[in-house]
């Protein structure tokens, strides 16, 4: 179990060294190719001896290269997750300043979060609101926590690779420095399941290459998402628009067969009014890919994703124009926006539900990930 | 006698190509790079990897700088030998010329 203090007592920058220094391993390695070429017994060699000799001269090369892959596939992980390691510390940190400063006592061995204040001197709202803040505080320390264990547990497979050895194909030693670094995983996790707090803490978790990586290769991950930015769900809702408008045409065309193999039309099925649905979807998205036809300005540049690059320059330009501009819901009937946690639960406190009786519930162990601190919401010390 | 004289040229070249590469080798410390990890991060999942990382990269730069100094060796004694047996089975052809 990874602690806060734990965390606090890494110092991800150091690990630029050893980046530096495993670069230049590798490339006293890689410059070797001239000596390892040069070095293999000369074709006119034709004896019982050259026999010997030339697997044995294959197998240096073929070991020197699995090295050189390993040393390029950790150095890259390091690379990697020491900027994931660094994001993570700071938001540890700040989250624990946050705490202290409001008033909360954060253990940084248990995880407990405290509210220092004496409750008794809170009316109802105030205790709610005190509550609240108490689960934001956990909220970044656990999104937090979970990155930092993240991206550890990513080097560490990537070092227990390296340990256990790679067999890469071929010898070339520029070639394995190559198939070494692609072989570094630089998965990012899905988003948790859970509040917009939660989500929002998981991608102000991510760097930003990791966050472009999200657009580009997984929109779905965030199109829909209310802790997400707004310029990164437009931009992965843009990505997805191929698709949508894919699906959407399959099920035109599923229901246009439906009612061409009835004999009475729509009349008995709604089928007719599903199509006239599923076909003004289909408009709309016509409308955001070609806005000169439709008649209206474009909000945004429009069209699909085409990998990172192009995820990164709409993101930087539309960075520029800000970030307040509202994002695109190609299906907003289906997928409307969430409440946020503080809308349901003001929303539940009126309505007398379970979740409006948060107040009562004063004290609750969290664990969703099992290697994070369990951290214990404690808003009136119980 | 040309064909023995360019391949043991052809392997002392080879050998000190292969010599050159054990000692570049032997040389490269990645093992304490990665060691540095453990420092950087205690206790964490890492940290217990690099060492074991680190252990197994100086063992295996080691056997490759010792395999390395071995093909040298075998290269340079096969010259050695062919060097060795041209000079024998040259006396031996001016011996028979001088009794002819």
């Amino acid at each position: 179990m990874t602690s806060i203090a734990t965390v606090l007592s890494w110092k991800p920058d150091q690990l630029s060294g050893v980046v530096d220094d495993l670069i230049a391993c590798r490339r006293t390695l890689v410059d070797l190719q001239d000596e390892l070429d040069a070095g293999a017994p000369p074709a006119s060699w034709i004896s019982a001896a050259a026999a010997l000799a030339r697997p044995a001269h294959q197998e240096l090369g073929a070991d020197l290269a699995d090295l050189v892959a390993e040393i390029s596939m950790v150095l890259t992980s390091i690379e990697a997750e020491s900027q994931s390691l660094v994001l993570a510390r700071r938001q540890l940190e700040d989250a624990v300043e946050h705490a202290r400063s409001s008033g909360f006592t954060v253990d940084t061995a248990t995880g407990n979060v405290v509210d220092a204040r004496p409750n008794d001197e809170l009316t109802e709202t105030e205790a709610d609101d005190r509550q609240a803040q108490c689960d934001e505080i956990v909220d970044r320390i656990e999104q937090a926590l979970r990155s930092a264990v993240s991206a550890d547990e990513e080097l560490a497979a990537a070092l227990d690779r390296a340990a256990t050895g790679l067999d890469l194909p071929g010898s070339d030693l520029s070639d394995a420095s190559d198939a070494g670094a692609s072989e570094a995983g630089d998965d990012v996790l899905p988003p948790p399941e859970g509040s917009a707090a939660d989500q929002n803490a998981w991608w102000n978790g991510l760097t930003e290459a990791e966050q472009l990586a999200v657009i580009a290769d997984n929109p779905r991950w965030i199109g829909n998402s209310d802790g997400i930015p707004a310029w990164a769900r437009d931009q992965a809702n843009r990505s997805l628009i191929d698709d949508y408008r894919s699906e959407l045409q399959d099920e035109a065309d599923r229901l246009q067969q439906n009612l061409d193999d009835n004999l009475f039309g729509g009349t008995f099925t709604n089928d007719d009014s599903r199509l006239e649905d599923v076909n003004n979807k289909l408009k709309a998205l016509d409308e955001i890919d070609n806005p000169g036809e439709a008649g209206r300005a474009p909000a945004l540049a429009p069209g699909p994703l085409r990998g990172r690059a192009d995820a990164r320059r709409r993101v930087q330009r539309q960075r520029g124009y800000g970030r307040s501009r509202s994002c695109l819901h190609p299906w907003p009937d289906e997928h409307g926006p969430r409440q946020s946690r503080k809308l349901r639960r003001q929303h539940a406190r009126s309505s007398g539900t379970r979740a409006g009786r948060g107040r009562q519930v004063r004290r609750r162990r969290l664990g969703r990930h099992r290697d994070v601190a369990r951290v214990r919401r404690t808003a009136d010390g119980e | 006698m040309g064909d023995i004289e360019v391949v043991t040229a052809e392997l002392r070249t080879a050998a000190s190509n292969v010599g050159t590469a054990a000692e570049s080798v032997g040389a490269v410390k990645p093992g304490a790079a990665v060691e540095r990890i453990s420092s950087a991060l205690p206790d964490s999942a890492s940290a217990g990897k690099a060492s074991r990382c680190s252990t197994m990269w100086t063992r295996r730069i080691e056997d490759w700088a010792t395999a390395a100094g071995a093909q040298k060796t075998r290269l340079e004694e096969s010259a050695t030998n062919y060097d060795g047996a041209d000079a024998a089975a040259y006396a031996r052809m001016m011996r028979m010329m001088r009794v002819q």
